[in-house]
């Protein structure tokens, strides 16, 4: 069976004894290496708006990226139900069995990778007070006041996301699939709408309608900085619950396999726990004490 | 012990709670106030750490060291947190008295921190700071008291689970 042919025309092979056992042909393909050069030119584009080299240059770096990404996502979207059918079929196969997919699997890993995220998080959180503490006044004179209507919407939906994607996994363990399918649906359309409000709401009409930039002050720029990279979590989450759906509706996830639900179902509490900290900081006055 | 994502889930949502319920109430329907107390609406998740456990007396403790990031009271209620733990550990693990008393024991351990803070920090004489505590914290629990009694009508916690196979 053929993966596909990658874009790129790579040279056709096999993927080791693994994959012969099961007869199944690999195409070699050059994008994951092309994509993840690319993230430097997202490093440059980054370096020249930030620094106000030349931001006409950063946007078409940027849109370089972006095409690529997608032309990436296109080819990859081709393969996915011949991918995810087969990588499935070997799980079953195997000698592990659902043993992958077992609650257990996902406890390490998942673990493993909050604890970079708590400690890259934890980084961005000490740049912000180690340069907050020494503005005598604080918001800095002429920072425009932050509306928190918006943040308190996306703290509700992140709210509900969370314990409904706990209601689902209660719901699985008792066989309850309506519930589960219906919570799915649910936690992903709650997690995007978290992430409309941001970047298609929120971020413009202060960037746009208040110039309220990046460069404004620092705590334009921590602000961007930090709620951004929350948001990029809170998208990749969009994504992640997205594969969560497509596979319950699969019928995938079991009573005893559905380690990835509940991977994707940590990684978003975490996800929600930061925002609680970004929200009493950026909107609710956090720390200021008048 | 072994934690499961479950009891993460548990921590983040009554953190959550908390923080935001405390939060998102004042700025959505304004100071809810007793005497010259602002009651936290984050309160009224207390007496469910009788049946969501440790996670969620966690949980409550760091939403509300999140919500008093902005208290009145000033810095010094960052320390509330503490003097809740011990509250809420008592709601949770002094099964040998009834819950109701339980809950009443957090409001008596909670309400005099917060009037100390009230007299100290605003100058409220010592009984009308006390009197304010004791009721907004009073009626806070009250109100949880009687979620928790609804939630044990729903019998949720009693479905059995499915076996794994």
């Amino acid at each position: 069976m053929s993966f596909g042919v990658g874009w790129m025309g790579g040279e056709k092979g096999t993927a080791g004894d693994a994959d012969a056992r099961h007869g199944e042909e690999v195409f070699y393909t050059a994008w994951p290496a092309i994509i993840g050069l690319s993230f430097g030119l997202v490093a440059a584009a980054i370096l020249l708006i930030i620094k106000g080299l030349s931001t006409l240059g950063g946007l078409l770096l940027l849109g370089y990226f972006f095409s690529l990404l997608a032309l990436f996502i296109y080819t990859e979207i081709q393969r996915w139900p011949v991918v995810s059918e087969a990588t499935i079929r070997r799980y079953r196969e195997s000698g592990l069995g659902e043993g992958l997919e077992a609650i257990g699997s996902a406890g390490l890993p998942v673990g493993l990778f909050l604890v970079t995220e708590a400690l890259f998080f934890g980084t961005a959180f000490s740049v912000y007070f180690l340069f907050r503490f020494q503005f005598a006044v604080w918001p800095p004179p002429g920072s425009p006041h932050l509306d928190d209507l918006i943040p308190r919407i996306q703290t509700l939906s992140l709210i509900m996301s969370s314990i409904m994607i706990e209601a689902v996994i209660w719901g699985l363990k008792r066989g309850r699939a309506l519930l589960v399918r219906a919570g799915v649906v649910v936690t992903t359309s709650l997690a995007a709408l978290f992430a409309i409000l941001q970047f298609g709401i929120e971020w413009p009409k202060l960037l746009f309608e208040e110039g309220f930039t990046f460069t404004s002050n620092f705590l334009a720029t921590s602000f961007y900085l930090l709620t951004g990279i929350h948001g990029s979590h809170v998208v990749a989450g969009v994504g992640a619950f997205a594969v969560v759906t497509a596979r319950a509706f699969k019928g995938h996830f079991t009573p005893g396999s559905h380690g990835f639900l509940e991977g994707t179902a940590t990684y978003w509490h975490f996800v929600h726990i930061v925002w609680l900290f970004l929200f009493i900081l950026f909107w609710e006055g956090g720390l200021i004490f008048r | 012990m072994r934690l499961r994502t479950t009891d993460f889930g548990i921590f983040v949502i009554f953190a959550a709670l908390y923080a935001a319920g405390t939060l998102g109430t004042e700025r959505t329907i304004g100071d809810i106030r007793i005497l010259f107390y602002k009651v936290k609406p984050g309160e009224v998740a207390s007496p469910l750490v009788a049946v969501f456990g440790v996670p969620s007396i966690m949980g409550l403790a760091v939403g509300q060291f999140i919500a008093n990031m902005a208290s009145e009271l000033g810095p010094i209620d960052l320390y509330t947190p503490g003097i809740s733990l011990a509250g809420l550990a008592l709601i949770r693990y002094a099964t040998r008295i009834p819950l109701i008393i339980r809950c009443l024991l957090y409001v008596a351990i909670t309400s005099p921190w917060i009037a100390f803070l009230l007299w100290s920090r605003h100058g409220v004489p010592p009984m009308d700071s006390a009197l304010s505590a004791l009721l907004g914290q009073l009626i806070a629990v009250a109100i949880g008291y009687g979620a928790l009694l609804a939630i044990r009508q729903t019998k949720i916690f009693e479905t059995p689970v499915q076996p794994r196979a």
